[in-house]
C-alpha cells in the first residue's frame, strides 16, 4: 500500500504528545505520520494529494449519545421550534406560531402519496405558552386527510378529525384522550395506551424503522455532513433482524460512519439481554462495535419527568418517574456489570444520578473491575458530590451540554430556576476533577452537530441569549476534546479513534475554518467533508 | 365494530417486584389447565418452567407442549400488540406480566380499548410482609399507593409469615387507600416456604436439598428481603457445594446492627467481614444451573431468614 499524505492548513491531533501537524500520511487506513512531508516520506513512496491545502484537520467527532431514529424523522414533515438541516443539508426553518405549522403541513399534504397518513414531529408543546395545538387548528389543514403530529417528547401527539373517526378514539375511554367540557376529544392524545389507538391503526412503528438500512443511511449522511465519523445509537432493540440490518448496511463501502449501537436494557431479562449481546458481537467489524448496554432510568426535566432531589421542580409539585423499580436497575447494574460489558446509564435528574451511584459502587464493592468506564448519561443536574463520586468511582460522563441552548430558558424560568442553572452541565468540574467526559446533542432531541455542542459547552449561552453559569464553561480545546477523544474514551474506542496518533485510524474531520480561532464561534466553524479510515467519504 | 368472540381475552397481572407475579405466573404454566395462551414476561429471566412442559425454546420464545407460548415483554409494548394480533393463529388468551412501576389503571385502559383485545381479568398482587415499608419508601412509595389505589381486585400473599395483629395493619392500609378494593388471599404455602418465622427460627430443620444436576453457568441474584443468620447462610452454601461456584454478597444482620456483613463463599470456605455501612442487602450466586440457583435462593430465604425484629 502506498502512503498518501495530506497536506493541511493546520492539524490539530489531540494527541498531547504531538499536538499539532501540517501534513497527515495515511497508510493501510491508519495515520502514519502527522510531522512534515519529509519525516512521512522516510517511510516509503508517498503520493501527496493537496485537496485539503486550506483545510484544518481534527479527529473526526464523536457523537457519544445520539439514536438512529434521526435517520427516520426526515420521512416525515419537520415542524420544530428550531432551525434544522435535513441530511441533504436542506434547510428547515423553525415554525414560531400556529399559522406557519399550518402552512408547512398543506405543503407536506401537497407532496403526500394517497391514503397515507401525513405525519409530522418535533412540535414542541413548551415553547407555545398559551396557544395549544388542537383537532381544529389541524382540520383546517384537511380534516379528510388523517394528520398526525407527534410532540418532541414523543409521549404526546396531536390528531385530526380525520383520525378521530379512523381510529374511533371518541368511543374509548383513556385517561390520554383529552376532552373538553363537553366530554369531546379536543385532538390531543398523550402516553401510550391512548396513542396505541393511532400507532396500532395506520401500522406506525418509528423504532422498528430505525433499524431498517434506509434510516441508518440517512443517518449516517446527517452524522458526515456535521464532520462526525463515528456515532452511537444509544437505545437499539438489537433483535436479530436489527443485528442482521446494521452489519449488512454498515459494511457497504459507501457508509460513511463507523456506528456502536448500545442493547436497551429494559428490553431483555439480563440473562438473555448478555446471551443476545454477546452474539451480537461476533457480528461486529472495524465500522460495527457491539459491546455497550443502555439502561434508562428516569424521564426528562423539560416533561417533568426526570427524578429531582429537593427541592423538586420550580412551578409544578411532583417528582418524576422511574422506567423501571430502582431494584431492578441495582440488579441490572450488577448483571451487566459482572457480565464484563460497559453499561450507559441515562439519568438525567440528580435523584437518579444517586440511585445509580449507589448501584454502581454496590456493583464496584462486589466485583472489583478496573477500567470498566461505566458511563452515567445526561448527568444535567450532577451536584459536586456526584461528581466527586464519580470520580471516586472512575466512572465516565457524558454531559447534554446542548440542553443549555434549547431548553436553558425554560430551565430557568419554569422546571429549576436560577441556583440549579448554574451548575447546568457541570463540564468545567468534570474537568477539573479528571473526569472522563464527553459531550452530546441526544439527537433527535436537539439536532446533530458536535461543533454547536463544543460552542454550547463553551459559552454556555440559551436560545435568548442568556448566559447560565459561566463557572461550567469550558476552553475551546476542552470542548474539542470532548467531541473527540472524551467520547471515544467512554465508548471504549480511543485505542482506535478520537485523535490523530500514529497508529491510529485515519478517521478526520476536514473544516473551513480553525476552531482554536477566537474570532469565529465554534458553531460557525463550516465542515468540508470527512475521512473514514484515510478515504475521504464524499467520494 | 369490536367482536369479542374474536378478541384477545387479557389476564392482566401486576404488583411491585417481588410481590410473587412470577410465582403465579410460574404456577398457572405448571398447572397446564390454560391452553391457547400467549404469556407475556417482564422478568422473563425468572421463569421457572419445568422442562416436561418445554416443547422448544429458541430467540428469547418459549413454546410449551400444551400449545402455550412465553415470550419476554419488550421495550415496546404497542408495537409488539400490533403483531400478536397479526398472528397467523393468534393466541385465545393473554396473560401479562406488568413491570413492577406499570400503572395498573393505564394498562387496563390500554386491554379495555385496544383494538383486537379485551380486558378479561386483571388483578395486582401484594407481599403482604413487605408493603408496609413499600408504601413509605420515599423513591417509590408514591408509585405503589397508585397501584393500590387503582385495582379492583388485590391479591394477597406472604401473609402467613406475619402475626394477625401485623396482618390486620397491613390490610387496613390497603383498604385505605382503596375502599371498594376486592381482596383475595392467596393459598398458604404449605412446604417450603415458612411458617410464622418468630415461632419456628428455633427449631427450623435443616432443609433437604436432594439431589441437585448441574447445568449450565449461571448467575442469580437474590435481593434479601430481612436479615439473615450468617452462620445457616454458609450451613447452606456449603450444603449446595456441588453445583454451587462462588456466592458474594452483602447480609443485613443482628451481629451488624450498624452495617451489613460482606459474605464471600467458595467451595474451600467462606470469609465474612463486618462492614459499618448499609448496603442494598444483595446475594450473588454463581453455579451450575439456573434452577439449582433459583431452588437455592428459596430455601436460602426459608432457612436462613432471621425475625424482622
Ligand atoms: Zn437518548
Amino acid at each position: 500500500m502506498t502512503i498518501t499524505i495530506y497536506p493541511a492548513r493546520r492539524i490539530i491531533t489531540m494527541n498531547p504528545s504531538q499536538p499539532e501537524g501540517d501534513c497527515l500520511a495515511v497508510k493501510d487506513g491508519r495515520v502514519l505520520s502527522v510531522g512534515s512531508m519529509e519525516h512521512a516520506s522516510a517511510f516509503g513512496d508517498v503520493s501527496v494529494d493537496d485537496r485539503y491545502a486550506d483545510k484544518v484537520l481534527m479527529p473526526g467527532f464523536v457523537e457519544g449519545h445520539s439514536h438512529a431514529l434521526e435517520g427516520v424523522i426526515w420521512d416525515y414533515v419537520y415542524l420544530g421550534w428550531f432551525d434544522k438541516q435535513s441530511p441533504e443539508g436542506e434547510h428547515w426553518q423553525g415554525l414560531r406560531d400556529v399559522a406557519s405549522i399550518q402552512e408547512r403541513l398543506a405543503a407536506g399534504l401537497a407532496r403526500l402519496a394517497p391514503g397515507a397518513p401525513l405525519i409530522a414531529w418535533g412540535f414542541d408543546p413548551i415553547y407555545f405558552s398559551g396557544a395549544r395545538l388542537d383537532k381544529r387548528l389541524l382540520d383546517a389543514v384537511s380534516d379528510e386527510v388523517p394528520i398526525i403530529v407527534m410532540h418532541a417528547s414523543l409521549h404526546v401527539m396531536t390528531i385530526n378529525s380525520a383520525v378521530i373517526e379512523q381510529a374511533d378514539i371518541a368511543s374509548k375511554e383513556i385517561d390520554g384522550i383529552v376532552r373538553n367540557a363537553g366530554g369531546e376529544c379536543v385532538g390531543e392524545l398523550q402516553e401510550m395506551p391512548a396513542m396505541h389507538l393511532v400507532f396500532d391503526r395506520y401500522g406506525i412503528d418509528f423504532f422498528e424503522q430505525a433499524s431498517q438500512p434506509g434510516a441508518l443511511r440517512q443517518y449516517a449522511r446527517a452524522a458526515r455532513r456535521e464532520g462526525i465519523t463515528t456515532i452511537t445509537d444509544l437505545l437499539n432493540p438489537l433483535s436479530d433482524d436489527a443485528i442482521d440490518s446494521m452489519r449488512s448496511t454498515t459494511l457497504e463501502p459507501s457508509f460513511p460512519v463507523r456506528l456502536v449501537p448500545a442493547l436497551n436494557a429494559l428490553g431483555w431479562a439480563p440473562e438473555e439481554g448478555s446471551k443476545q449481546l454477546a452474539k451480537a458481537m461476533t457480528q461486529g467489524h472495524d465500522k460495527l462495535f457491539f459491546g455497550i448496554v443502555k439502561l434508562v432510568t428516569d424521564g426528562a426535566i423539560q416533561n417533568y419527568t426526570a427524578r429531582l432531589q429537593w427541592p423538586g421542580y420550580l412551578d409544578v409539585e411532583g417528582n418524576g418517574v422511574w422506567n423501571a423499580p430502582p431494584q431492578t436497575f441495582h440488579d441490572m447494574v450488577l448483571h451487566y456489570h459482572q457480565a464484563g460489558f460497559q453499561l450507559h446509564i441515562h439519568t438525567n435528574g440528580d435523584e437518579a444520578v444517586e440511585l445509580m451511584l449507589d448501584a454502581l459502587e454496590e456493583a464496584l464493592c462486589l466485583w472489583p473491575r478496573p477500567n470498566h468506564r461505566h458511563t452515567l448519561q445526561h448527568v444535567q443536574l450532577i451536584r459536586q458530590d456526584q461528581l466527586y463520586r464519580v470520580k471516586m468511582l472512575e466512572a465516565c460522563l457524558n454531559i447534554f451540554a446542548n440542553h443549555i441552548y434549547y431548553w436553558g430558558d425554560i430551565h430557568l424560568s419554569r422546571t429549576l430556576g436560577f441556583d440549579r442553572c448554574q451548575r447546568l452541565e457541570p463540564a468545567a468540574s468534570a474537568s477539573r476533577l479528571g473526569i472522563t467526559f464527553g459531550i452530546h446533542c441526544d439527537a433527535p432531541v436537539t439536532p446533530l452537530s458536535p461543533l454547536f455542542t463544543a460552542h454550547c459547552a463553551h459559552r454556555r449561552q440559551t436560545a435568548s441569549g442568556t448566559v447560565l453559569g459561566m463557572a461550567e464553561a469550558i476552553d475551546r480545546h476542552v470542548a474539542l476534546e470532548a467531541i473527540t477523544l472524551g467520547a471515544a474514551r467512554t465508548l471504549q474506542l480511543d485505542k482506535r479513534i478520537g485523535s490523530l496518533e500514529p497508529g491510529k485510524w485515519a478517521d478526520v474531520a476536514i473544516l473551513d475554518d480553525d476552531p482554536l480561532d477566537e474570532r469565529i464561534a465554534l458553531k460557525d466553524i463550516r465542515v468540508h467533508g470527512t475521512l473514514l479510515g484515510g478515504l475521504p467519504t464524499d467520494a | 365494530m369490536r367482536d369479542s368472540d374474536h378478541s384477545i381475552g387479557v389476564h392482566l397481572v401486576c404488583g411491585f417486584l417481588g410481590s410473587g407475579k412470577t410465582t403465579l405466573i410460574n404456577d398457572m404454566i405448571a398447572s397446564g389447565e390454560i391452553s391457547d395462551a400467549l404469556f407475556l414476561i417482564n422478568d422473563f429471566g425468572s421463569m421457572n418452567i419445568d422442562a416436561d412442559l418445554i416443547d422448544s425454546r429458541e430467540g428469547g420464545v418459549i413454546r410449551l407442549t400444551n400449545g402455550c407460548v412465553c415470550c419476554g415483554l419488550s421495550g415496546n409494548l404497542s408495537s409488539q400488540l400490533t403483531q400478536i394480533r397479526r398472528w397467523p393463529d393468534p393466541p385465545r388468551r393473554l396473560v401479562v406480566e406488568a413491570s413492577g412501576v406499570a400503572q395498573p389503571r393505564s394498562l387496563m385502559q390500554l386491554f379495555n380499548s385496544a383494538p383486537g383485545y379485551c380486558l378479561a381479568q386483571v388483578e395486582l398482587l401484594v407481599d403482604l410482609s413487605l408493603i408496609g415499608r413499600l408504601l413509605e419508601d420515599s423513591t417509590v412509595g408514591e408509585l405503589v399507593r397508585y397501584q393500590v389505589a387503582e385495582v379492583p381486585v388485590i391479591l394477597i400473599n406472604r401473609w402467613d409469615v406475619l402475626d394477625e395483629g401485623e396482618r390486620d395493619a397491613s390490610v387496613k392500609q390497603l383498604e385505605a387507600l382503596n375502599p371498594d378494593v376486592t381482596l383475595s388471599w392467596s393459598p398458604s404455602r404449605e412446604s417450603g416456604m415458612p411458617t410464622p418465622r418468630q415461632a419456628s427460627l428455633g427449631e427450623s430443620v435443616f432443609p433437604e436439598l436432594g439431589q441437585l444436576v448441574p447445568g449450565v453457568l449461571a448467575t442469580f441474584t437474590l435481593t434479601l428481603p430481612g436479615t439473615i443468620d450468617a452462620r445457616r447462610l454458609a450451613q447452606l452454601l456449603d450444603a449446595a457445594g456441588e453445583i454451587l461456584l462462588r456466592a458474594k454478597g452483602f447480609i443485613l444482620s443482628e451481629e451488624a446492627p450498624d452495617g451489613c456483613l460482606l459474605i464471600q463463599w467458595t467451595p474451600s470456605g467462606s470469609i465474612v467481614t463486618q462492614t459499618f455501612r448499609r448496603q442494598a442487602p444483595t446475594l450473588v450466586l454463581i453455579g451450575k444451573g439456573r434452577d439449582n440457583l433459583a431452588y437455592l435462593a428459596t430455601l436460602l430465604l426459608t432457612y436462613a431468614s432471621a425475625p424482622s425484629r
